[in-house]
């Protein structure tokens, strides 16, 4: 009996310690408004879980959540991306940023024309602005990718 | 072209590729326009349509070579050195600088009143340099009227009228690039029309910029190069061994 509670109370702490991990993982990939849902060398997607705010404020708040790691200047369009998870573009390429989120409250925030990325069986098109112009609304998907241009 | 001139276009071309440079990482902020406008007056057309085509093609040098900018730069800056060199030989008539601001100003009241389909999250800034762009319009249309009848009132004329001018052309040159730039790659009419709208948001700081950096710096720097161009001028019709007299 004692042998069987011991086992027990074993089983219920390696169970709750994975749980823990599962759950502090979960916390590292997501900030207020964004979820980190992958990342690759050179690319990271992003969905937003919540309408409001730029996608430069959602990287800044992945980045203080721990999710990523990039750096940038502030350019004539904005946020200029020079390295995303250590990774920094070759030469002849940059940081291409490719969105679900097309038209939207009477502007245009992608076009396919420019490029196509294709991920998760959806095809993604080419921003119109860059991280500080693109708006994080519900569900929308972005995609930061090193391309060659 | 004697040697002086050729030298003195390659040492602005090297100014205006310094000055791109330096000033590259300030959002808005560009002195090519002022400069090449001044050098264009003093030295003349010639001069003006060889520095802007070495401009043009030595600066890829340092930004990459992208057939649809070369191609842009070519034929604005060509365009750019032309008239402001013939400027500087020619007196403006007296309706083209009211009529200028007219069209800048009625156009910058239609898109501020009507707005701007460009992100939400940049709307606000451009109906504010919409609204700027149209005060400094009617500024300088006032200060075009004000000074027409005093009594320098020929140099003033001609600062409101280059200054009209330069805001103008810069304006032209981001039309431009929304007319080059979709030909070239063979984008679709959406695509060109979103290009048109995300071009204000550098279009409105430089235009601005383009008539601040005019008005405050046109006669300090027309004065430095026509001192060199008429110290050019003199040396060049000295006589062989000896030099001109000052």
């Amino acid at each position: 009996m004692k042998k069987a509670n011991r086992l027990s109370a074993a089983f219920f702490a390696v169970a709750a310690l994975f749980a823990a991990v599962a759950l502090a993982a979960c916390a590292q990939k997501s900030a207020e408004g964004v979820s980190l849902k992958e990342s690759g060398e050179h690319y990271v997607v992003i969905e937003a879980t919540a309408t409001g705010g730029s996608l430069a404020d959602g990287l800044a708040a992945l980045q203080e959540a721990g999710a990523l790691e990039y750096t940038g200047t502030a350019g004539q369009y904005g946020l200029f991306l020079e390295s995303v998870n250590g990774y920094v573009p070759a030469e002849g390429e940059a940081f291409m940023i490719y969105t679900t989120l097309g038209e939207y409250g009477g502007a245009v925030y992608s076009n396919a024309s420019w490029g196509t990325y294709e991920y998760g069986g959806k095809t993604l098109a080419c921003a119109a602005y860059g991280a500080d112009g693109l708006p994080l609304v519900e569900d929308a998907l972005y995609v930061i990718v090193a391309q060659p241009y | 072209m004697s040697a002086r001139k050729i030298a003195a276009c390659a040492v602005m071309v090297a100014l205006l590729i310094a000055v791109q440079y330096a000033l590259g990482f300030v959002s808005g902020v560009e002195l090519v326009t002022v400069f090449l406008l001044c050098f264009c007056y003093a030295f003349g057309a010639g001069c003006g349509m060889l520095v802007a085509t070495a401009f043009s093609l030595l600066r890829c040098l340092i930004w990459g070579f992208q057939p649809a900018v070369i191609v842009l730069y070519l034929i604005y800056y060509n365009l750019f050195a032309l008239l402001f060199g013939l400027a500087g030989k020619k007196t403006f008539p007296v309706w083209l600088c009211p009529a200028l601001l007219i069209l800048l100003a009625g156009a910058c009241g239609y898109f501020a009143g009507t707005g701007v389909p460009v992100s939400a999250l940049y709307r606000g800034r451009v109906a504010g340099m919409l609204w700027a762009l149209f005060a400094v319009s009617a500024a300088l249309f006032v200060f075009y009227f004000s000074v027409l009848f005093a009594k320098r009132g020929k140099s003033g004329r001609t600062l409101a009228t280059v200054t009209a001018l330069a805001a103008f052309c810069t304006v032209c040159f981001t039309l431009l690039d929304d007319a080059i730039a979709p030909l070239f790659y063979g984008w679709t009419a959406d695509a060109a029309i979103a290009y048109f709208y995300a071009g204000f948001l550098a279009m409105l700081p430089q235009t601005l910029c383009a008539a601040a950096s005019v008005f405050l710096l046109f006669f300090p720097l027309v004065r430095v190069f026509s001192a060199a161009a008429g110290r050019i001028e003199c040396e060049n019709a000295a006589p062989r061994g000896k030099s001109p007299e000052k």
